[in-house]
């Protein structure tokens, strides 16, 4: 019980130190190295989030600057779209304006000369009854006579200008 | 009474379990057999909690291990403080050897710590560690300045130190699992059934745990104390502090 024996000591430190490097080996470094690769996993998991979510920020703010600048073209171009829209649109109001008023230009001057003409028209053919008239006068029997021939040359002037007119409605049309 | 003082002794008595046929015949005590018995259990158990060890999804055995280590490494890493981590590991497995040690009284074997070589080698082993940590940390001159300190008169308390430290290690050890070995002994003697389950759940497993903690706080304390360069003065006061806790 209390003899001292040396190679006992021995054994004993000898033990130990078996036992103390088998449980470095097979105990404290494998799980050491299994925890230190997770850490050192998690540590990269970390790292790799950062950069994605950093890469996921800058894509973020270059699209947004893409839809500004979208959006500031849509504007633009809406804004262009209108101004072009509303100068075309007066341009064509401006020339149906200048062609109506051409058409009525003309309108105007055809009437004039139309009118003129017919003027013309009307005095040739009263000179010419006032010249058969006269003519008539001239051969008349008498007065009551005169005045009967006179009305109906009158008459047949007025039928042959109605015809006339009716003709030129028809070719009009 | 003689019979029991007989049975007693002959229990007592540490027997050679084989001798090694040179150097005119080495004894080997049945406590080195015992010891083999624990280291193989240890190693056993280790290579079985680390076997197919992954990084992730670790399983539920996997689990075990990292607890254990995890432990081991905050209790240890606790006692030694930053500088003497290093140690660590050594105390730990001396930890775990005490431990186990002690409980084999359970399964009918003789604890190694019974026999006073074994727990004069532990000492020799913890006096040479907290030294070699000293000089290690303090270079040899300034291990050597730290026996005079604090105060010149107590170099030869410092000097004793060297002895009183591994004889108190060793003989707390031992003479606590001897005692234990000696009433777990009487009561079986005296009632063999029921009465020794319930007193070796306090003398073989709490006292057997109880003292591998102390064997290792106390080499972990003169660690500590020996590898910090600062403050000694608060140093001998929780020494002194832990010695009469012990």
């Amino acid at each position: 019980m209390l003899s001292i024996n040396v190679w006992n000591i021995l054994f004993t430190v000898i033990n130990v130190l078996i036992l103390f490097f088998l449980i470095k080996k097979f105990l404290f470094k494998p799980v050491h190295n299994i925890l230190e690769q997770r850490e050192k996993e998690i540590a990269d998991k970390y790292a790799e989030s950062d950069r994605i979510r950093s890469e996921a920020d800058a894509m973020k703010a270059e699209y947004q600057a893409v839809m500004d600048g979208l959006e500031e073209d849509r504007k633009q171009g809406i804004a262009e779209a209108r101004k072009e829209a509303r100068e075309k649109a007066d341009r064509m109001i401006e020339d149906t304006q200048k062609y109506c008023d051409q058409m009525v230009e003309e309108a105007r001057r055809k009437g004039a000369a139309a009118a003129e003409q017919e003027r013309r028209k009307g005095e040739e053919l009263i000179a010419e009854m006032v010249r058969t008239a006269a003519g008539k006068i001239v051969n008349a029997e008498s007065n009551e006579q005169m005045f009967d021939e006179f009305l109906k040359e009158v008459e047949r002037e007025a039928d042959k200008e109605a015809l006339t007119k009716a003709l030129a409605g028809k070719d009009n049309k | 009474m003689e019979r029991i003082a007989e049975e007693l002794l002959e229990k007592l008595n540490v027997n050679t379990a084989f001798t090694i046929p040179i150097f005119g015949g080495i004894p080997v005590h049945e406590s080195i057999v015992v010891s083999w018995i624990v280291m193989a259990v240890l190693l056993l158990v280790s290579l079985w909690l680390t076997h197919g060890m992954t990084v992730q999804n670790p399983g539920k055995r996997q689990l075990l291990a990292e607890f254990v280590v995890q432990w081991l490494d905050n209790f240890t890493e606790g006692m030694l403080g930053e500088h003497g981590k290093q140690y660590g590991q050594y105390i730990a497995t001396v930890l775990m050897f005490i431990g186990l040690c002690n409980i084999t009284g359970i399964f009918g074997m003789k604890p190694p710590a019974k026999d006073m070589n074994v727990t004069i080698a532990l000492a020799l082993m913890s006096i040479i560690l907290i030294e070699a940590a000293g000089i290690r940390a303090k270079t040899f001159k300034g291990w050597l300045k730290a026996f005079s300190q604090p105060i010149a008169i107590v170099t030869p308390i410092n000097i004793l130190e060297l002895v009183i430290r591994p004889l108190s290690l060793c003989m707390r050890l031992f003479g606590n699992v001897l005692g234990a070995y000696v009433i777990m002994a009487l009561i079986e003697f005296i009632l063999p059934v029921g009465l020794p389950i319930v007193f070796s759940l306090y003398f073989d497993i709490f006292d057997g745990f109880i003292q591998a903690y102390v064997f290792v706080f106390l080499t972990s304390l003169f660690i500590q104390e020996a590898v910090e360069v600062e403050e000694t003065e608060p140093k001998k006061k929780k020494k002194k502090k832990a010695r009469a806790e012990a």
